[in-house]
């Protein structure tokens, strides 16, 4: 039985697809069930409903986190990629990371994603090696805790521009022709640079690809608001498999 | 702005004589509880130039940890922290020190374990 994501209208979801995470373990190891980008589990993350069985639950307290040491698959760099994730906030009392490949030093960072308490916004930043673009979720509006918000962020070396979506919704966009860095930092969930930004909330059904997704991958992924996974694929009975018989 | 030899010898004195307790204690709490244990923050307001400082919160702990065991010098020059990871390649953990130089945040990771790539020397935090 093949492993894919359904619906997958263009048959398409799996190609260049890097890594995903559907963060179903309760604690330890959260698995990498398309690549071999298995996260770490920093401080004991825990586990809670989520959109698609369990979610990983980060308790801001503690600087609980999930990594994944650099490599060449997760690396951003200048290249058409795309990630995205759930996320669910349970306090909006402070700024809060979901997603990053963001290091201590600035040579180092490529992108985040975060939920930015000043701007009462969900928020993505996106490093090259002098500047940075920071591209603030503002058809969204304020996001609300205890939901669940699908989040889609990519940057297209070809068009030059980058983009944040919320919910299938209108994105956010940008002309940024500076590119990504292709930075050494770690790739954390939770957390920015190991010990900055803490989330406390949930992160479920995630991924990581190396390509702009189109309009329908990502409807496909938001699935009406169900959300989608990565698994063996239903099997669809096919006519040869009956035999009729006229009597 | 930029860390002095003397201080950073002043820092790394202190460090490896805390991080030497810590991995004692977690080689006896790892017998005991097959995980390492996580330490809060030593100080709410982290050290400032490599003066040492009392910490404020070695009796504060996260859910499910003790706080901190008993430390011969409560007086760091910095403020200490304690991660734990488990991970493909196992468990492990690492001490993390912070001190303020200046207006600048300066941070010093120490692994215990599989995943070297968390060592690092004393590194400022560059600003956003």
């Amino acid at each position: 039985m093949p492993d894919g994501f359904n619906p997958d209208t263009g048959g398409t979801l799996t190609t260049n697809l890097e890594a995903y995470w559907k963060m179903d373990e309760e604690s330890g190891t959260r698995v990498d069930s398309f690549g071999t980008n298995d996260l770490t589990d920093n401080n004991t993350v825990t586990f809670n409903t989520g959109k698609v069985s369990n979610a990983a639950q980060f308790t801001l307290a503690n600087l609980e986190s999930l990594t994944v040491a650099d490599n060449a698959s997760i690396s951003a760099g200048d290249t058409n990629w795309t990630w995205a994730g759930w996320v669910y906030l349970d306090a909006k009392t402070v700024s809060q990371t979901f997603a990053s490949k963001w290091a201590i030093v600035a040579a180092d960072r490529e992108w985040l994603v975060q939920y930015d308490v000043a701007d009462d916004r969900l928020h993505a930043i996106y490093r090259a090696s002098a500047t940075q673009q920071d591209l603030i979720a503002n058809n969204l509006g304020s996001p609300s805790t205890a939901t669940w918000y699908f989040i889609v962020v990519w940057h297209d070396a070809t068009g030059d521009t980058v983009g944040i979506q919320i919910n299938n919704g209108t994105a956010n966009t940008a002309a940024w022709a500076d590119g990504v860095q292709d930075g050494t930092g770690p790739f954390y969930y939770g957390v920015t640079f190991g010990t900055s930004v803490p989330l406390g909330g949930r992160v479920d059904e995630c991924g990581f690809w190396r390509k702009v997704l189109t309009a329908q991958e990502k409807t496909d992924l938001y699935n009406g608001g169900n959300a989608n996974t990565y698994g063996p694929l239903p099997v669809v009975a096919s006519d040869a498999s009956f035999t009729f018989a006229w009597v | 702005m930029p860390m002095t030899s003397a201080v950073k010898r002043e820092l790394n004195k202190s460090l490896a004589k805390i991080t030497a307790e810590i991995s004692a204690y977690e080689s006896s709490y790892f017998s005991s509880h097959n995980s390492y244990w996580q330490g809060v923050p030593t100080h709410t307001i982290r050290p400032l130039d490599g003066v040492k400082v009392p910490g404020d919160r070695w009796d504060s702990k996260v859910s499910d940890h003790p706080a901190w065991p008993p430390i011969s010098d409560k007086v760091l020059p910095f403020s200490a922290q304690v991660h734990t990871y488990d991970g493909p390649s196992g468990k492990g953990y690492q001490v993390l020190a912070e001190v303020m130089i200046g207006k600048d945040l300066w941070i010093k990771s120490v692994n215990f374990g599989s995943e070297s790539y968390r060592n690092h020397d004393w590194t400022m935090v560059e600003p956003n």
